[in-house]
């Protein structure tokens, strides 16, 4: 690997993958352990685990995209993240590892046309996963913020669970160590030849007679250069890798499906410090998944101000405690869609998305039944964050909340961005990719990250991203395909 | 045409000043300027679409405060949502209102120093 800023020459490859989280990381290490000469490249820098306070400005500065000040534009406007940095997402995530339940893979495999996908192979895939990323549950008690969320839940008789993440725990880490992909497949695919080049954007792909030739990139020093291969796989994410194929002339279904867990918030106050400034609660209510998902948020100071900022005048005083509080979440699946679209002359796509009514009358019961939940747990105050929000004290005071929610009002964000090239068989008209993520109409290209997944899948998806890129690469290689030249 | 991105500064300068003074009253000279720097370092790196939405409402609120004041339109879309302006103001309260309690987790609700002497100190990184 070379450090950012670094051009390393002339560079071409077997198979190019550009990006290098929760797709593109497997990706290259499978394909180099098989004997391919695999490039990667990563748009933002390598930044060792651990080297930055997880969840904060300093975090945003250096691994997020735009400092983490990224929109969806719609009514309401949706606040979302994306890694920006060797590992991708993986790095600055929760580390909460959530199977994708079997009943999805169905009802994926049925309402898509996914002939091929095979619930128990992905459920094989998905126990070499939590190895390599060695998931478990906390060896030792949850954080009191997580606490709460189980006592609350246990009080109303709502299912809950504790969430295993990908960390690994010792004397010298008892907090653990995130097993993201620079500590996991990274170094793998460098230990098998793979190389990586961070610091280094895939501007756009040029394709002749149904092939790609090569990929234009601009170096962190803002120079171009082109880097040739015989395959390419994209792997940038569920924003940037639709905003590539379409500034490359790829439109054909690209873009035009994006999903995501749309999420509302609220600050719980306590009567007793329990703010934790750099983890999230390992505890999450699925009561009514999934539909409807709780759980806990990063919460140091700046965070808590923010989700008091909706109603500043009449929460602000509040933030003085803000050790005796912390930040929750309701999160829902949507039937509203989002586009990303390329605008000739920017370097970044215009991401936009809509909420449907169901959606925002969802949110806003979500949000009713999380202040149920934070009084049960022995919060003496909630603050909902959506302007003219009362402060709730009360079951009647929730009535009261849910009377004066709009989504419009809300602070609405998400964490989970997919579906912008979905897989889809033969006969699904709305199909980006076909089912390997093989994009129609260029022989040697394909996707293999999340934009991959045909819907929103209620949980976190990094487990769903992992399994799904791991059955490609393998399906990829058995069919000789890279080898052999056949496409 | 190649995409190139626009990282042109949003004129926010004056209206973003003035937001914070009507939040914040109490804080420091000394941290507010520190604030207005992250705000605008911020603003500066936005995906380029939104540099030309975000822009486009900046100079237009900057317009309106050469009018009639800066202090006074602060203090109107401070309290008032207007639609397209609200996102402005939520986008700029929220980076001061991170940055502030991010860095100085012992600051009071009008922004002044709890305990008085932490200017430039992250009392966050102590508590770790």
């Amino acid at each position: 690997m070379r450090a950012s800023g670094q051009w390393p020459g002339d560079l071409e490859a077997e198979v190019l993958v550009i990006g290098s989280g929760a797709g593109g990381a497997p990706t290259a290490a499978l394909l180099a352990e098989d004997g391919l000469d695999v490039l990667v490249i990563e748009e933002g820098p390598w930044i060792p685990q651990g080297a930055l306070r997880p969840f904060s400005l300093e975090q945003m500065e250096h691994q997020y995209r735009s400092r983490g000040v990224t929109v969806a534009l719609g009514r309401p406007s949706i606040a979302y993240t994306e890694g920006r940095c060797a590992g991708g997402g993986s790095e600055i995530n929760s580390g909460l590892y959530w199977r994708p339940p079997p009943t999805l893979l169905e009802r994926w495999r049925d309402q898509y046309g996914l002939a091929a996908l095979d619930p128990d192979g992905i459920d094989s895939i998905l126990d070499e996963v939590e190895r390599d990323l060695s998931v478990q549950l906390l060896p030792g008690t949850a954080s009191a913020p997580s606490e709460m969320l189980r006592r609350g839940a246990a009080a109303l008789g709502w299912y809950h669970d504790e969430v295993p993440r990908w960390m690994t725990y010792s004397d010298q880490e008892p907090a653990g160590r995130r097993q993201s992909m620079t500590e996991t497949y990274l170094p793998r695919a460098q230990r098998a030849g793979a190389r990586i080049v961070p610091g280094c954007r895939a501007e756009r792909i040029e394709i002749g007679d149904g092939r790609a030739r090569c990929v234009v990139v601009v170096a962190a020093g803002g120079d171009r250069h082109r880097i040739r291969f015989r395959h390419l796989i994209v792997c940038a994410g569920a924003i940037q890798t639709p905003a590539l194929l379409l500034r490359s002339g790829l439109r054909r279904n690209i873009g035009r499906t994006l999903a995501i867990h749309p999420t509302v918030k609220l600050a719980a106050r306590f009567d007793s410090p329990i703010n934790v400034v750099d983890d999230v609660p390992v505890h999450q209510v699925k009561e009514f998944a999934p539909q409807l998902s709780f759980g806990g948020s990063a919460s140091h100071p700046g965070l808590v101000a923010l989700s008091l900022a909706d109603s500043w005048d009449k929460f602000g005083d509040r933030i003085v405690d803000w050790e005796r509080m912390s930040v929750y979440y309701a999160a829902i699946t949507s039937e509203g869609h989002g586009r990303v679209r390329a605008i000739p002359g920017f370097t970044d796509p215009l991401v936009t998305y809509r909420l449907t009514r169901r959606d925002e009358a969802l949110l806003g019961r979500g949000l009713a039944r999380l202040s149920l939940l934070m009084l049960e747990a022995g919060a003496q105050e909630v603050y909902p964050s959506f302007r003219k929000a009362p402060v709730v004290r009360t079951r009647s005071d929730v009535a009261e909340q849910q009377r004066r929610f709009s989504a419009t009002r809300a602070t609405v964000m998400t964490v989970h961005l997919c579906s912008t090239v979905p897989i889809g068989g033969v006969g699904d008209g709305r199909r980006g990719a076909d089912e390997w993520g093989a994009i129609p109409g260029v022989s040697n290209v394909a996707v293999n990250d999340a934009s991959l997944l045909p819907d929103a899948p209620g949980v976190n998806p990094q487990a769903t991203v992992m399994a799904l890129a791991i059955r490609n690469v393998r399906h990829f290689i058995e069919c000789a395909r890279f080898r052999d030249g056949a496409s | 045409m190649k995409p190139t991105g626009l990282r042109v500064p949003i004129p926010a300068g004056r209206f973003a000043e003035q937001l914070l003074r009507h939040d914040l009253p109490g804080l420091s000279d000394e941290r507010r300027r520190q604030t207005l720097a992250f705000t605008q370092s911020r603003l500066r790196v936005l995906p380029s679409p939104m540099t030309v939405g975000v822009g486009a409402v900046a100079m237009l609120v900057g317009a309106l405060g050469s009018v009639i004041g800066h202090r006074r339109v602060a203090g109107v879309l401070g309290h008032r949502a207007l639609p397209v302006v609200r996102d402005y103001v939520r986008l700029l309260r929220s980076l001061s209102f991170a940055y502030v309690w991010e860095t100085w987790p012992d600051t009071a609700t009008d922004g002044s120093s709890i305990s008085a002497s932490t200017d430039g100190a992250s009392v966050v990184g102590e508590r770790r």
